[in-house]
């Protein structure tokens, strides 16, 4: 981030109180430390020197945010403190003050290719298809191949039934997206480079995730080895709407009775700038009905807020804070249940979102389904 | 704070009351306490110096905990101070003596909302922005529409005896609550009697609206909501000179019409401020002129009265536009950089007094800070935007964009032209301040507004808080 840019957006930051109102972890805990104004006084204060030894900037700065860009969405003036919040990691990384939690995840991708320490286990993934070449990368992500098994299952099974040419990766887990959040850029760079060997590889032009933050994050990986300029990262939902449109080899119905309200994921909304490709895809469904944001009813516009609620689980804040992370979900489970018509099923087009979330409304008559998942079962093989 | 075993036993038995999750000490947490949106406070941390910081924070869940909470900090003689919204201007929640800070922004939850009497239980922790968002689902409005929105709390509204943008229909804060519950410094639970129009001796909740924190801890309110107005407009006009703006608001007003927003700009505020939020480039005395209701008649009966005042004394109809560009926009000057913001010395000398002597007062103001620090080239604007039946307020600015370098003199420096400015509202039989509160910066203006009458206040602080515990020195106590 350029430094003049940097320090004007984190002066502009540090004492003002206008966004606190629509950051989830700040909302979720109360807590003035995990709030813009409380981040970005917090940066200024270690830069300064005015904070203690042992006071952890770097675990500080992700264990209080996700980066999930409600404050810049909602700033009237657009300061992009999020990027000041990246950049100050990756600043705290440099001085060699990584945090040991976040060095522990780093020490994960490097060794096992995924931030949970797992052994590599893409190529395993039963059902899923390996070939020399593609013309499309299925990559589902570390969160779904780790811990989102129906999420897999149900996106092979769609690009199965619509005879998709595609191809997983062999040994290929992660975007690497934690290690960009958490402030490892260089490392970042590193397995960038691997990823984009690997795409390249293959020949396809599209890659599809069920994770928008694999797409953000590999898309920039792309961009950034600037060897795969033509290849696109998509989300699914994007992808499955263009199977749904064009490819003429699945029909969809929908016999389901749910009550449905979709999510938009943050790294889906504002990072991609897609805020309701997941309710277009339903609205075009038959049998479908769906009601996406409660329509409010304010006494004056100066009062909304951000319609992208964060699940907790973006900017490393959960492999660092897992507890602080499941504190937002939780908290935004419960906002969506205050603030909404009613509905059992919350439709995520985000993996990640679909772990934290589905986690929170255990318990609270609320289903958190995948996009794939709730499309699979109503998929049917078009009549030749 | 002291011998660190025994601050380690004061921890543990904190933790014991809120719980470990709401409880905490680390730095990170600390720092982010250390400013409001205090001018002294920022500038302070901007020149890189050590803040004041509280020992503690703890965040509660009832009045029951606060009760326990404020019992040990008496038995340790350590301070209080109680926290939300943190959008004070004044240096309010500033801990200049440590201690242990309540944030009662857990303490969020609206208890009861009695549609039939339009009348809201709430508690202190609630932001307004989150509160107003809840009764509007419901068809009703809390009508107190400060440009801390969304940022500032029930609790700290209260406490700083604040006004919205449209306190000219509703009221100040003041007029919108009925009763407080309220933790003492004796850990005991005050809680007003049910209605605040009696005769059961002085009216008890006035005490604590805008006490500051200072003595005791408001948990919970009962406050006057609305029906959400259906019917809202909006109209600008020019005056080509200040006296006949301030006279067609004084008009207004004795005509028994309730606009909910009369703004009226001197001419330095027209051309630096409506100037840029509406994209003119007017010279004189602008006044945006709002009606709020359910009913459009009674609206329009109200407009066209305010209008024909205003045209009566010679304005200039701007039209609909300007207005609820004004209203659409309000809260974007707030927003960094837009806002006034260091290295810029700056602040809000909000005033009021009856119609008779408001000008005079604005002018001398103005005069006073004018000529003497001209030689920090200080700038001065005022509008008019809380009117009542007998008087308005003043919201007087000043602005040094380039105050000593060094941290204490520009310290002392603002310290002077506060004094200067309330001298000059106290002449005219204003007062030290109409909307932002006491804090700890005015707190040394206190005795001059008050005079030898400044006991009956301490004595009252000294009565209910006789260790000194709570929110030591601000509005003019005892450190």
């Amino acid at each position: 981030m350029d430094q003049a840019l940097y320090y004007e957006t984190l002066n502009n930051c540090r004492f003002c109180v206008m966004c606190r109102h629509v950051c989830p972890a700040g909302n979720a805990t109360g807590r003035e430390a995990a709030a813009p104004r409380g981040l970005a006084l917090n940066i200024y204060a270690a830069e300064r020197g005015l904070l203690a030894a042992g006071s952890e900037p770097h675990k500080n700065l992700i264990d209080n945010c996700t980066l999930c860009g409600a404050c810049y969405e909602s700033c009237v003036t657009q300061q992009n403190l999020p990027d000041v919040i990246l950049a100050a990691r990756e600043k705290a990384v440099a001085a060699g003050g990584a945090c040991a939690e976040a060095v522990a995840v780093k020490n994960n991708i490097v060794t096992h290719g995924n931030p949970f320490g797992a052994d590599v286990l893409s190529a395993r993934f039963a059902g899923g298809r390996v070939t020399q070449t593609a013309s499309v990368v299925f990559f589902p992500g570390c969160t779904a191949l780790y811990k989102e098994h129906d999420v897999v299952a149900s996106a092979l099974k769609i690009l199965d039934m619509a005879e998709a040419d595609y191809t997983m990766l062999r040994g290929m887990d992660c975007c690497a997206a934690p290690l960009k959040e958490l402030g490892f850029r260089e490392e970042f760079s590193a397995h960038a480079e691997k990823l984009t060997k690997k795409i390249a590889g293959t020949g396809a032009k599209a890659v599809v995730t069920v994770c928008p933050t694999c797409a953000f994050w590999m898309n920039a990986a792309l961009r950034e080895t600037g060897k795969n300029d033509d290849v696109d990262v998509v989300n699914f939902t994007d992808y499955l709407a263009g199977l749904m449109k064009e490819n003429g080899k699945i029909t969809v119905k929908n016999h389901q009775e749910r009550k449905i309200r979709v999510q938009s994921p943050c790294r889906m909304a504002r990072s991609l700038g897609r805020f309701d490709p997941t309710v277009n895809l339903l609205r075009h469904i038959p049998g479908m009905a769906i009601d996406m944001f409660n329509a409010e009813n304010l006494v004056d516009k100066t009062l909304r807020v951000p319609e992208s609620l964060c699940c907790g689980g973006c900017g490393g804040t959960r492999f660092v804070d897992a507890a602080m992370a499941d504190t937002i979900a939780s908290y935004q489970i419960e906002h969506i249940r205050q603030n909404v018509v009613e509905f059992d099923t919350l439709v995520t087009t985000c993996s990640t979102c679909k772990d934290q979330l589905g986690r929170a409304a255990k318990g609270k008559d609320i289903e958190v389904l995948h996009i794939a998942e709730l499309i699979a079962p109503m998929m049917r093989k078009s009549r030749a | 704070m002291f011998n660190s075993y025994v601050y380690d036993m004061l921890y543990a038995r904190l933790r014991e009351i809120v719980g470990a999750g709401n409880i905490t000490d680390k730095q990170a947490d600390r720092m982010s306490y250390a400013t409001d949106v205090s001018w002294v406070a920022n500038m302070w941390l901007d020149r890189a110096k050590q803040p004041s910081m509280p020992d503690v924070i703890v965040r509660p869940d009832s009045a029951e905990q606060i009760s326990d909470i404020v019992k040990i900090a008496t038995e340790y003689r350590v301070p209080v101070i109680p926290v939300a919204g943190g959008s004070g201007t004044q240096g309010g929640w500033l801990a200049i003596s440590g201690g242990i800070m309540i944030d009662l922004k857990r303490m969020n939850r609206i208890i009861d909302i009695d549609e039939k009497s339009q009348v809201a239980t709430v508690e202190a922790g609630a932001l307004l922005v989150n509160f107003e968002r809840a009764l509007n689902k419901l068809e009703l409005s809390f009508p107190h529409y400060p440009a801390s929105m969304y940022s500032a709390s029930v609790g700290g509204c209260i406490a700083a005896r604040g006004s919205g943008v449209m306190s000219t229909k509703y009221g100040k804060i003041e007029d919108l609550v009925l009763g407080l519950d309220v933790v003492l410094p004796t850990g005991n639970i005050f809680k007003s009697i049910p209605v605040p129009r009696h005769a059961t001796g002085p009216e008890t909740t006035q005490l604590f609206i805008g006490s500051e924190g200072t003595l005791g801890v408001i948990t919970k309110a009962r406050v006057k909501i609305i029906q959400k107005p259906t019917e809202r407009s909006f109209r600008c006009l020019l005056f080509d000179n200040l006296e006949s703006g301030m006279d067609a608001g004084r008009q207004i007003m004795l005509a028994g019409l309730r606009p909910a927003v009369i703004r009226l700009y001197d001419d330095p505020s027209t051309k630096s401020f409506v100037n840029r939020v509406l994209g003119m480039k007017l010279e004189g005395n602008v006044i945006i002129l709002g009606f709020e209701g359910r009913r459009g008649d009674m609206l329009e009966i109200e407009k066209k009265e305010s209008l024909k005042i205003c045209q009566s004394l010679g304005a200039k109809d701007l039209g609909e536009e300007p207005g609820q560009h004004w209203w659409d926009h309000r809260y974007d000057f707030y927003y960094p950089p837009l806002t006034p913001h260091l290295p810029t010395a700056f602040g809000t000398m909000d005033s009021v007094t009856t119609y008779r002597d408001i000008l005079p007062l604005y002018y001398h103001m103005k005069e006073e800070i004018e000529s003497k620090y001209a030689t920090w080239n200080v700038r001065f604007t005022g509008h008019f935007s809380h009117w009542f039946a007998w008087g308005a307020m003043v919201y007087a600015r000043f602005f040094i964009d380039e105050p000593p370098v060094d941290a204490q003199e520009a310290g002392r420096l603002y310290y002077d032209v506060w004094s200067t400015g309330v001298n000059a509202a106290l002449k005219h039989g204003g007062v030290v301040n109409e909307h932002h509160g006491i804090g700890l910066k005015l707190g040394p203006f206190m005795r001059r507004q008050y005079g030898c009458g400044f006991e009956v206040l301490e004595g009252i602080k000294k009565q209910l808080d006789p260790n000194n515990i709570m929110n030591p020195g601000k509005l003019g106590f005892q450190l």
